[in-house]
């Protein structure tokens, strides 16, 4: 029995369990009960708010306990396309459990029973059914492999092997992938970035990286761009780390060409290719989406244009005569 | 947001100035807070009775009510409030997991429905609630990690294990 079944027949046994009416004794009863008015809420928060404090007293020194305290860490292999799926793994290679990290994921693990199974046949699984339902194509062909662990040998092993099973998976479907691939071990702060804006720990990771060479970049300019935008901004940047492998080169097919966008910008300017004296444009990030920065002059102005990379659709221009 | 959602906000926002509209929004849902109710309780009269609670408890409440899209998600988290203080108040939390074989006659309806008997009998109350509310009410995982105050990760890592349960629980 699948999922679906499973939950069309929770659906058609709940929807025959019906209560008998109380209508009119709640009617009736509401007729000696007076609503709440607004104004007698204010006063009961008041006295509340000692009681809170001394919970929230309690409840910290609770949390600072639970967080100085010593812990085991396990080896995980995480994978971000947009759906987001961490595998924590043993030292056999068996994944002891499956965490999801978005509705994405849940798609695409919902048929599927991966605890207990080895490594490469939840891998094969995993990227299988990501590109089943379409979240790896050929207009979205990067994929994140992220390992985390203490052991630094044990980590760049999983990664490479993770990432050379997922390309060669994907080669299985006639497509060439981009498999970016990193390790790293566990950082608190980081963890509490991915918390903060309900993201994988591997896409804060890759973030930091390429703020950590491109500081203009703030964290929140880039934490909504999909792994294949972030992988657009590092090759078109061409930006080396010692600690990211990227194998394959990222689909432009989602994005504009260059071409193109200069012929959005002139036809919008009413500039003809002739009359151009210098242009330029670079793909850039504006509120996390992909822009192409434009500025082209001609024998009357100066022209500066912001274009969204996918969309094609003018941000923002200027003319200086 | 739905049909049925869209008609339910409006008449919340009614209810504000008349009170007679508590009749048509018990009409339009008592089916589903007794559902949620009575898959945490597992007891018919409790649910019944918490059912009832629960819209007093949005008459007199109706000024917090914010038109902000989900007045299904509000109203469910009314009853839950209600159905957990009841616990607490009667420290009946012992009695949230009791045996399907301690259901009374009164119950044997609802128990004779395989589905639901693997979900009460194998779920965990959080995994029930969980279930439910995504599933039988159709509440999205954002609002359900809002009601009952978990990360949006938790309640999908419930939700996916709660499946894989059920699943093994029919195949056995």
């Amino acid at each position: 029995m699948n999922n679906r079944k499973i939950k069309k027949m929770i659906r058609q046994e709940f929807q025959s369990v019906h209560t008998p009416s109380r209508k009119n004794e709640l009617l009736q009863d509401i007729q000696y009960i007076s609503q709440v008015r607004p104004e007698d809420e204010v006063h009961k928060r008041k006295i509340h708010i000692h009681k809170s404090l001394s919970l929230a007293v309690v409840m910290c020194m609770i949390v600072i306990g639970f967080l100085f305290w010593p812990s085991q860490e396990a080896y995980s292999v995480a994978f971000e396309v947009n759906p987001s799926i961490e595998l924590e793994v043993n030292n056999e290679r068996r994944v002891e459990e499956v965490i999801c990290h978005n509705e994405d994921a849940v798609l695409v693990l919902e048929e599927m029973d991966l605890e207990n199974t080895d490594l490469d046949v939840a891998v094969n699984a995993i990227i299988g059914s990501m590109f089943k339902y379409g979240y790896i194509s050929e207009a979205k062909n990067s994929v994140l492999v992220s390992v985390q662990g203490q052991d630094k040998e044990i980590r760049e092993e999983l990664k490479e092997q993770v990432a050379s099973d997922v390309k060669d998976i994907l080669s299985g479907y006639s497509l060439n992938a981009s498999v970016v691939s990193q390790d790293y071990s566990f950082s608190k702060e980081r963890q509490e970035l991915a918390k903060k804006y309900g993201i994988s720990v591997g896409k804060v990771t890759l973030i930091k990286k390429l703020i950590g060479v491109s500081p203009d970049y703030e964290f929140s300019d880039l934490v909504d761009l999909s792994i294949n935008d972030l992988n657009t901004l590092i090759h078109y940047k061409n930006i080396q780390f010692k600690t990211i492998t990227i194998d394959g080169v990222e689909s432009h097919s989602g994005y504009l060409r260059d071409e193109e966008v200069r012929t959005k910008v002139l036809e919008h300017a009413q500039v003809t290719l002739n009359d151009l004296k210098s242009y330029e444009d670079e793909l850039d990030v504006k509120s996390n989406q992909l822009v192409y920065n434009v500025n082209f002059t001609d024998s009357y102005a100066s022209y500066s244009y912001q274009v969204n990379a996918i969309s094609g659709e003018i941000v923002s221009f200027d003319v200086k005569m | 947001m739905m049909l049925r959602e869209k008609k339910l906000e409006k008449l919340l926002i009614r209810l504000k100035n008349e009170t007679d509209i508590l009749g048509e929004i018990y009409d339009l849902m008592r089916d589903d807070i007794y559902r949620y109710i009575y898959s945490i309780a597992k007891s018919k009269e409790m649910a019944q009775d918490l059912t009832h609670d629960t819209f007093i408890q949005i008459y007199k409440n109706i000024h917090l009510y914010k038109e902000n899209g989900h007045p299904k998600a509000w109203i469910i988290t009314i009853s839950r409030n209600i159905t957990y203080m009841s616990f607490r108040k009667h420290n009946r939390e012992q009695v949230v997991d009791y045996e399907i074989d301690d259901v009374d006659e009164g119950m044997k309806d609802i128990h004779d429905k395989m589905m639901i008997r693997v979900l009460l009998d194998k779920l965990s109350v959080e995994e029930r609630e969980i279930i439910i509310l995504h599933v039988e009410e159709g509440l999205t995982f954002k609002e359900i990690s809002e009601i009952m105050e978990m990360k949006l990760t938790t309640v999908l890592n419930k939700y996916h294990r709660s499946l894989k349960k059920l699943k093994k629980s029919l195949e056995e």
